[in-house]
């Protein structure tokens, strides 16, 4: 999967982190460690754009939930503890949505590994671009 | 019973998108709807993943892979050489979940619950793991060419 990044500069600056291709247990590691990449760079408010994936498995949902607290600026859960890992993301998601952290246009087939897992309640998903520059 | 398309795998990560072409493409070939085929590539590839990540524990293994339709439903069947783990045995998680559930498969097996209609585990008379995916589909009329 390539990741690209772009900024825009919207009411705070926004990084936007372009997906393309499929995301699953082989690749995963990859985008928790671009994340705290552009997060040590400055990016605080982060899009991922998910137009070009075309899937994404539970190893994805465990980037994102890094992704999330990354740009919350809380310490990750390891990545490796399965069970503990998705506790942890159970806790957040009963805490409601992120405000740093949003996804942009994921297609059905990604859509419905965030639906049945409730990440669609965790992560702020939107279809229109500049809607979603505005919500941060 | 459909034909069956058949093939044996290297148990390994990069071996996941081929995986899921495989079971992609063999499922098209059949009359099942293209969300029912999304669902199960979903949950065959949590499956996948669990087997090589917690069954052969990133060593060296095989996974067989066997496609077929049978009346309304899109099967799966999953073979493997790793110690000897039934699935279907894990309880379904509380979401969000509680603090003392085991560490297991984790959200890949609450994924595969969700997104099939039945789990059958065995173990094979040689001692493999046996796990068959049934998904019921929609059936559409197949494009002739």
């Amino acid at each position: 999967m390539e990741i690209n990044v772009n900024e825009f500069q919207a009411r705070v600056p926004v990084t936007i982190l372009h997906f393309q291709g499929e995301l699953d247990a082989s690749n995963y590691l990859d985008v928790i460690a671009r994340v705290k990449e552009i997060f040590t760079t400055g990016t605080r408010h982060l899009l991922i754009d998910m137009s070009e994936l075309s899937f994404m498995s539970s190893s994805g949902l465990v980037a994102l939930h890094s992704a999330a607290l990354t740009m919350e600026g809380k310490p990750l859960p390891d990545p490796e503890h399965g069970w503990n890992t998705f506790h942890s993301i159970g806790k957040d998601l009963e805490n409601g949505s992120v405000e740093n952290c949003k996804i942009l246009n994921p297609q059905p087939a990604v859509s419905r590994s965030l639906q049945v897992t409730g990440f669609d309640k965790f992560l702020e998903i939107f279809t229109d671009l500049d809607e979603a520059l505005a919500s941060f | 019973m459909s034909e069956r398309s058949w093939l044996r795998f290297d148990a390994d990560l990069k071996d996941l998108t081929a995986i899921r072409q495989f079971v992609e493409d063999a499922s098209k070939d059949g009359a099942g709807d293209s969300n029912s085929i999304q669902d199960m590539l979903i949950a065959v590839n949590e499956a996948i993943t669990n087997v090589i990540i917690h069954g052969y524990l990133g060593q060296p293994g095989m996974i067989e892979v066997e496609v077929s339709y049978d009346n309304h439903d899109l099967v799966v069947r999953l073979l493997d050489q790793a110690p000897i783990f039934d699935p279907t045995t894990v309880p379904s998680p509380k979401i969000p979940p509680a603090l003392d559930q085991p560490y297991l498969g984790g959200m890949g097996i609450h994924m595969m619950r969700q997104l099939t209609d039945n789990m059958i585990y065995t173990t094979t008379c040689d001692g493999r793991n046996e796990l068959i995916l049934i998904k019921k589909v929609v059936q559409h009329q197949r494009n002739e060419p």
